[in-house]
């Protein structure tokens, strides 16, 4: 299928959806909102078929998010997240609590599920709020999750049915999959990359390999915590101060800094600040292994973010591939910082956001806007 | 000395008994042979420190009867057993006292039973008021039951206050001379990546037993309210360190940190008088009946306008004043 195909069939799907949702949604006693931000933009290129919307409750105008698909992936995801956060709230070993957005209605039909939940308001998006209020909140954040360890056999056995235990080993099968896919989906040459670059990529992934391997032990020895694998701003909502966690189909029980990687990684491209004071953070007030474990999973999420983009490159063209291409560098540039534990330099982040801004759509300006 | 320290918990794990066994241990390993016995995976090793673990991925009974069978072996050749009180440690360690004659310290550095109660919302009590009139289920009464075993089984067991050691003592029928106060140390200060200057007019209050103010802000005063909110840990001090001043807003004690914390941090503190507070505290804060509003909102007031600087108060909750008191006790009871 061509990248033009890929996006028209997501098109389709969204208005047939919704089309049938409205009334669907009248009867239960729902509304959509006019405008659906979530679903446009480079949304296609990334998701299964699963619609985020946002509407409202007809009878006391209650702001609601609402899943929704008629998808087999899209349905699995909907049904694994709220088992996930039903799981979540029954944890008996759970010293710190997550704040949830309030279930308000799921209904199961032959084809279709739909979920729905209260909008958490907030009274700013999270890189708008002062540095010391992102470091704390982030913090409370990776804290909370920290506070949840599955130790004993009887969480091991409850716990791995509903969110699956990853170990070192588990790690490392999975960066053999991202290393063997970018070497076969990797284009050698084109416009956008030389076979020089190429080269240098699959030589950075054998790096990252030796790194891994090498810190097994420690990938263990901070095994068995809660994780939240996409822990970044667009999954939060912060509401008087409590951290209200969107999106639970990202759990799993692994190694505690999977969530710090992936928190920080993005910080290094939206706010390199917060990115250095929370590694000063680590590094000033945690074991040594601690940090190291840290800078191993920020490469294995690098490993994989870029596995991510590669995925992409075969289903978008125009200025979303140029994009991807881009993006792609970046990664590389930053996962060879991590390696050498150096910051990325700004210049390399400044012209990098310069280029995405030029090559993003509008639409894709307007889903990005209330992101973050 | 040889002294085996007997924890539920070790890090990686997070939980205060847990960081508290590797800093005593990291401490007494100075002057003392060390050995550590707990319940753990992969554990954060310690440069010449034998630490023995006991897989938790197992059955309850499987597990404990196996930290008796190591506690056990390894008893036989040293002079004492710390423990930090958790029943699945506790009771092996006793056992092995029978069977051995070897010494038992119990830090009581928690209260298994209160602390469940709480997970499981059975109570909602401080841990004051949780000692005098337990609300229990089968299990907690279970365990409160084996507690109260071990605790008048142990050779001496250490609490952080003389309250506790009287709340202690009269909810465990302990004789009082069984019981040992050795006070906490202060937690280390945080370092963080940007100043903690005090922020003028700052007020932080801790707890909600009183119905003071809702107000957030008060003339020139920010009130800020913890509540029963989680922040960070690194948060938490923050807030301590840029503070004027403290209220300390509770009518009974969770006997936390909170209070020796601030303490060390040199900090002013209004707190309600209580025997805890007058304890801990005693001339380094001011201490007034809460049920007064306001008195108190007065007092406050004349506090802010005749401000003076952070207390520059000898700091009694450290580190050597915590392990001189710990080895005068093991020395004791060990030449028994």
């Amino acid at each position: 299928m061509t990248a033009l195909e890929i996006k028209k069939e997501w098109e389709d799907y969204c208005s047939q959806e919704i089309e049938i949702l409205r009334p669907l949604l009248a009867s239960l006693g729902f509304e959509l909102a006019k405008i659906q931000v979530h679903i446009g933009g480079e949304r296609y290129a990334f998701s299964e078929k699963k619609l985020v919307l946002v509407g409202q409750r007809i009878n006391d105008s209650l702001k609601v998010i609402i899943k929704v698909s008629s998808d087999a992936k899209g349905i699995s995801e909907i049904k694994h997240e709220r088992q996930s956060r039903q799981m979540l709230e029954k944890i008996n070993f759970a010293y710190h609590v997550f704040f949830t957005p309030q279930e308000i209605l799921y209904q199961e039909q032959e084809n279709r599920v739909i979920f729905i939940t209260k909008y958490i308001e907030q009274e700013c998006q999270f890189l708008e709020r002062p540095l010391e209020e992102q470091f704390f909140l982030s913090l409370k954040g990776l804290e909370v999750q920290e506070g949840v360890q599955v130790t004993t056999y009887e969480h091991a056995h409850d716990m791995s049915k509903y969110f699956g235990i990853w170990t070192a080993k588990n790690y490392l099968q999975q960066f053999s999959k991202y290393q063997q896919e970018v070497v076969q989906k990797l284009p050698a040459e084109g416009p956008e990359r030389s076979r020089g670059e190429q080269k240098d990529l699959l030589a950075l992934y054998e790096q990252a390999e030796i790194f891994l391997k090498n810190n097994i032990k420690v990938i263990d020895l901070y095994g068995g915590f809660l994780t939240h694998w996409d822990f970044v701003p667009h999954n939060i909502r912060i509401n008087d101060g409590d951290i209200y966690l969107l999106d639970h189909s990202s759990i799993r029980f692994g190694n505690k800094h999977e969530s710090w990687a992936r928190f920080i990684n993005f910080m290094s491209m939206h706010n390199s600040e917060l990115e250095k004071a929370l590694l000063f953070y680590v590094r000033e007030n945690r074991p040594a292994s601690e940090y190291l474990s840290l800078q191993v999973m920020r490469v294995y999420r690098l490993a994989e973010i870029i596995w991510h983009y590669v995925n992409t490159l075969s289903k978008v063209e125009g200025d979303l591939l140029v994009l991807n291409n881009l993006r792609i560098k970046f990664y590389i540039q930053l996962l060879k910082a991590v390696l050498d534990d150096q910051y990325l330099d700004k210049v390399v982040v400044t012209v990098y956001i310069a280029q995405r801004d030029v090559l993003r759509s509008e639409e894709e300006k307007v889903r990005q806007k209330n992101l973050h | 000395m040889k002294i085996i320290i007997a924890t539920p918990l070790f890090p990686p794990e997070i939980e205060d008994i847990a960081n508290y066994s590797r800093d005593i241990a990291m401490h007494l390993k100075e002057n003392n042979q060390v050995q550590i016995l707990t319940y753990a995976g992969p554990v954060e090793e310690i440069v010449d420190l034998e630490i023995f673990t006991i897989n938790k991925r197992q059955s309850l009974l499987f597990r404990i009867s196996k930290y008796f069978i190591k506690l056990l072996k390894l008893a036989r050749q040293v002079d004492l057993i710390y423990v930090q009180n958790s029943v699945a440690v506790s009771w092996p360690a006793i056992l092995v006292k029978i069977i051995t004659g070897r010494k038992v310290i119990i830090n009581f550095i928690e209260d298994e039973a209160w602390k469940r109660s709480r997970h499981l919302h059975l109570t909602d009590k401080s841990w004051q008021d949780f000692l005098a009139k337990p609300e229990l289920n089968f299990k907690i009464s279970l365990i409160r039951k084996l507690q109260a075993w071990t605790l008048r089984r142990a050779d001496k067991v250490i609490v952080s206050s003389q309250t506790l050691a009287q709340a202690i003592s009269q909810s465990y029928h302990l004789p009082e001379t069984k019981l040992v106060v050795n006070y906490p140390v202060a937690n280390i200060a945080v370092v963080l990546p940007f100043e903690q200057n005090i922020k003028p007019n700052q007020i932080l209050v801790f707890g909600s037993d009183f119905d003071l103010t809702s107000q957030k802000v008060m003339g020139d005063f920010k009130l800020i309210f913890l509540g029963d909110k989680t922040l960070a840990k690194a948060e938490m001090a923050y807030l301590i360190n840029t503070s004027e001043l403290i209220i300390y807003n509770h009518q009974s004690a969770n006997f936390d940190n909170f209070l020796i914390d601030c303490l060390a941090a040199g900090k002013n503190i209004l707190a309600h008088d209580t025997s805890y507070t007058q304890e801990i505290i005693e001339q380094a804060g001011t201490l007034l009946d809460f049920n007064n509003k306001q008195a108190v909102l007065e007092k406050i007031r004349h506090l802010l306008a005749n401000r003076t600087e952070d207390k520059d108060i000898a700091n009694i909750f450290t580190w050597q004043n915590h392990l001189n008191k710990l080895q005068e006790v093991f020395q004791t009871i060990v030449k028994k």
